[in-house]
């Protein structure tokens, strides 16, 4: 874990109305890495993401990308930068993937004429990227909700950015989408050497795209290391409060992490109310 | 079309853009030509030099300079209807419906008012005005980073604000400005050729600023976040698309005044055609404002209503049933569903808010009952009860009963604007966006102008009568799609639109002082007697118990429409239900008090930001305030400038508007 940092975050705090939500929180994304964001619902892995996309208005620290101050980058130099796909889209009707994607080419046109040769290669090359080339004419309101997730990632990849967050990518998919999108994310980080930093639900899935994690709780980064190392019952009983139990997969030896079902730990003081 | 598209790999899909786009430029020349045909043909078949002269100076002077005004006002309107749509994010928002039309109206009357300024009268001044309309909605709305619908109701309750100054100076001012009631109904300037480009040059500057904006306001659509993720400024985009479609509304009240249906109903047109993206939607939109407007003119024309149909009666009765024709075979496309959230903290429970409110209403009418040319001590009321006093007991005779109306009324409204915009799930529904209101007003005039001496129970029925089958052609009009919310709001604009044209048209037509009749149109309580509040009673207290019930079904239908039917709510049935029940509530009201607005369309907004959400405590708090505001301004009303008398309807706007775009103001910087 020696390369460049791509996107640093430090001593950041955000608050929402009075309550801090991140409390000095220091954080560094190694460049052509793939990192994930793990943790209990309500503990700041959205709200951290936003803030290192400058999505989210901080009250103290600041967000490096490259080494430089992203308050100081303007707008559209920031999108060439980085993407990042939020949780929940609006799928404006009557709008076609191809359509979609060109958005994603905002920050690299003027501001009037029609798309340039330039724009038309990287958003087919996008398109490309994420197997949705002979889609593109479709409208999106018509796609399976994984087509539609990758027709996002699609729009991101058009901006041609170095970095691209996402937040939980996965989770209204069925499996074959996850594993799809997991291994599509894979081969973008592997053959374009995009950073990808992914909010996650899925341990597992965790366990399989990165190849470090960072668990969060209550606003704060606890344990930060490559999955086998961070993904221990112990450190999941401290975050979660659930046990769990730790696997290895029988082909990848990666770590499989499954609920023991067993009664859960009170442990709620521990959380900000 | 889709799976064409799949089977055969092309980039963009074949969007029917020229196919759509030629036959609309076709229709608009059309209309042109066709409405320049005679003169032309007086002019090329003219027997002498004379005769010659006076129809090229008919062509060249008026009959040519009217088809452009109206080709540009129309496209103006319509061009401005797209871009406040895509500002907002939200198909109903319109000019008209964001206070800047009415801004612009403002604007103008300041020039006639105002001798001093009548050098700047024209574009700048309406511009100035409608920016200035535009600014107070974004300010109480909270500023550039409000969300659309926060925007549209802060647009909304300044449009109520203004059009109240403007029915306030005209009781005021009635001689000075009786030319301004004429024009208030919108028909076409006819400033001559040259007038004609000197006001172009106002349109210049939006059509030189729109190439720029189009890209940044059509990645709107995508949510703000995803639009600033790939480099759009969200906020200035916002910010130059609100002043360029002011400066174009501007240009457009200027020389047709305000004519309100064009800049809603243009881009719904073509959007129902298939066409989204706004480059495409922005010019389709000025070709169908443009050939909206053109075609109005030219019914008015044609028919020979000079004075009395004016344009905006024209264009309603021109663009609704395009609209229906739209909604009735399902070519609206509806966006997802968004409930409003103005978020707010609850001031205290309802158990100290009712008793509380139910105290203020109680001393507020006594106070009413005291206050007035005549100060009534309370002392006095019981000796002219017991007989001794006849004095008091005549005034008391007159002001009993108009605060005891005020106060039924006022609650009878509230509750039917919260039960809508429950129902329709657009925080800018009301009784006066359904065209319930304009439907009972219409038949109640109609009828008032045919016998004018009916009694109460016809003007009631009338009322009723005009109010529920509004109601009954909304439903009809929509019974196959379920009542979605949508369509619903829509169809209800489009009547609204049409009956307040018409009722307009009735009024001109009909009276000798159109100022006056205008005056009756904003509703009031001048001259209700006791007969009036015993007619109003019954229906309020019917309606008590529908409203317990449906309190709770209305709760769960604020989840959507899914996850309210898989609790086991019929969804439809339970809109059906309320929309009936609004309507009646709001057809027995306007029935006594007039079309008063505001009380229906706001005071839910105002029970909801002193922290009520959940029907059972809304309604209350919202028939509490309906009361209290109208009792409030029925008062005011009569003391303020007595002898002359304010209605009522303009004061409910005038009390009620500020204190909610206030309450607006300080609840976002309370949540944020």
């Amino acid at each position: 874990m020696s390369g460049a940092i791509a996107l640093e975050g430090r001593t950041l705090t955000v608050a929402y109305g009075g309550r801090r939500v991140l409390d000095g929180l220091e954080v560094a994304i190694t460049a052509g890495g793939v990192t994930a964001l793990c943790g209990p619902n309500g503990c700041g892995k959205s709200t951290l993401l936003r803030a290192l996309a400058g999505l989210q208005p901080i009250q103290a620290g600041s967000v490096r990308i490259d080494g430089r101050a992203l308050g100081t980058l303007r707008r559209r130099e920031r999108a060439r930068a980085l993407a990042l796909l939020a949780q929940a889209n609006e799928v404006p009707a009557g709008l076609t993937v191809f359509e979609l994607a060109a958005y994603g080419r905002h920050a690299h046109r003027p501001l009037i004429g029609g798309l340039s040769t330039t724009d038309r290669t990287a958003i087919l090359d996008a398109l490309s990227a994420t197997g949705l080339r002979e889609h593109a004419a479709r409208d999106v309101t018509a796609l399976s909700g994984g087509e539609r997730q990758r027709a996002w990632i699609a729009m991101a990849l058009a901006q041609q950015c170095r970095v691209l967050l996402l937040d939980e990518p996965t989770t209204w998919l069925d499996v074959r989408h996850q594993v799809e999108l997991v291994l599509a994310l894979k081969a973008l980080n592997r053959e374009r050497g995009i950073t990808i930093v992914c909010v996650l639900h899925d341990l597992n899935q965790a366990a399989a795209l990165a190849d470090r994690v960072l668990l969060m709780q209550a606003g704060r980064i606890l344990h930060d290391g490559p999955p086998d190392q961070v993904l221990t019952p112990d450190n999941l009983a401290e975050v979660y409060g659930v046990e769990m139990w730790r696997l290895d997969h029988p082909e990848s030896a990666a770590p499989l992490c499954v609920p023991a079902f067993a009664p859960v730990r009170h442990r709620s003081h521990e959380f900000r109310s | 079309m889709t799976v064409l598209a799949a089977e055969r790999p092309t980039l963009v899909r074949p969007i029917p853009r020229l196919r759509i786009g030629l036959p609309i430029a076709a229709f608009v020349a059309l209309v042109a030509l066709a409405r320049l045909w005679p003169t032309w043909h007086a002019l090329t078949t003219a027997p002498g030099p004379v005769e010659a002269e006076a129809a090229r100076f008919l062509l060249w002077e008026l009959r040519l300079p009217r088809v452009l005004a109206g080709l540009a006002a129309g496209a103006a309107f319509g061009m401005a209807g797209a871009l406040f749509q895509a500002v907002t994010r939200n198909p109903l928002a319109a000019p008209d419906l964001l206070g800047v039309t009415a801004g612009a109206q403002v604007g103008v009357l300041i020039g006639l008012t105002v001798p001093a300024l009548a050098g700047f009268a024209g574009p700048p001044l309406l511009f100035v005005c409608g920016l200035g309309a535009a600014s107070l909605a974004l300010l109480a709305a909270g500023g550039w980073r409000a969300p659309p619908l926060r925007l549209l109701l802060a647009g909304g309750a300044c449009a109520l604000l203004l059009s109240a100054v403007l029915t306030v100076m005209l009781a005021l001012f009635e001689q000075d400005i009786a030319g301004l009631a004429l024009w208030s109904g919108g028909a076409l300037y006819q400033p001559g050729a040259d007038g004609l480009v000197e006001a172009a040059c106002w349109l210049l500057p939006p059509l030189v600023a729109l190439p720029f904006l189009v890209r940044g306001l059509d990645a709107l659509a995508l949510g703000d976040d995803a639009a600033t993720g790939i480099g759009v400024a969200v906020l200035p985009v916002r910010f130059a698309g609100v002043i360029t479609a002011t400066a174009l509304t501007a240009f457009a009240v200027a020389l047709a005044g305000p004519i309100g249906f064009v800049g809603l109903i243009a881009p719904n047109l073509v959007r129902a055609a298939g066409i989204r993206r706004l480059t495409a939607l922005i010019v389709l939109s000025a070709l169908v404002g443009g050939g909206l407007l053109l075609a109005a003119d030219g019914v008015v024309a044609g028919l020979g209503f000079s004075a009395g149909l004016s344009t905006a009666v024209a264009t309603a009765l021109v663009g609704t049933p395009l609209l229906l024709i739209l909604v009735v075979r399902g070519q609206l496309l509806s966006p997802p569903d968004r409930t409003e959230a103005a978020a707010s903290t609850r001031v205290a429970s309802l158990a100290v808010v009712a008793p509380a409110l139910g105290l203020a209403l109680a001393a507020l009418s006594a106070f009413g009952l005291a206050w007035g040319e005549t100060w009534l001590a309370p002392a006095r009321w019981v000796t002219a009860f017991a007989g001794g006093d006849n004095e008091a007991a005549l005034i008391l005779s007159i002001r009993g009963p108009r605060i005891a109306v005020a106060a039924i009324a006022g609650m009878m409204l509230a509750a039917s604007g919260v039960v809508l915009q429950s129902v329709v799930r657009n925080a800018l529904a009301g009784p006066e966006l359904l065209g319930v209101t304009q439907g009972a007003a219409l038949a109640t005039l109609v009828g008032l102008l045919t016998w004018p001496l009916i009694g109460r129970p016809e003007t009631f029925a009338l009322a009723l009568v005009g109010g529920l089958a509004t109601l009954g052609l909304i439903l009809l009009i929509n019974r196959r799609r379920r009542f979605a919310p949508l369509p619903v709001a829509l169809t209800g604009l489009a009547f609204s639109g049409l009956f307040a044209a018409l009722t307009y048209a009735v009024i001109v037509e009909t009276s000798a002082q159109p100022a006056r009749a205008l005056i009756w149109l904003v509703g009031g309580t001048y001259g209700r007697a006791w007969p009036d509040a015993v007619a109003l009673l019954p229906w309020l207290l019917v309606s008590l118990p529908a409203l317990a019930l449906l309190s709770r079904p209305l709760d769960l239908l604020t989840l959507g429409e899914d996850a309210a039917a898989g609790l086991g709510l019929n969804v439809a049935l339970l809109r059906a239900l309320g929309l009936g029940l609004a309507a009646m509530l709001a057809s027995a009201a306007v029935a006594i008090v007039g079309p008063l607005a505001f009380v229906g369309l706001l005071t839910p907004h105002l029970a909801r930001l002193v922290g009520f959400h959940a029907h059972g405590d809304r309604l209350p708090v919202a028939m509490l305030l309906g009361a209290l505001l109208t009792i409030g301004a029925d008062i005011l009303g009569r003391v303020a400038l007595a002898p002359k008398e304010i209605p009522a309807g303009a004061l409910t706007a005038l009390i009620g508007a500020p204190y909610f775009l206030w309450l607006m103001s300080r609840g976002r910087r309370g949540t944020q």
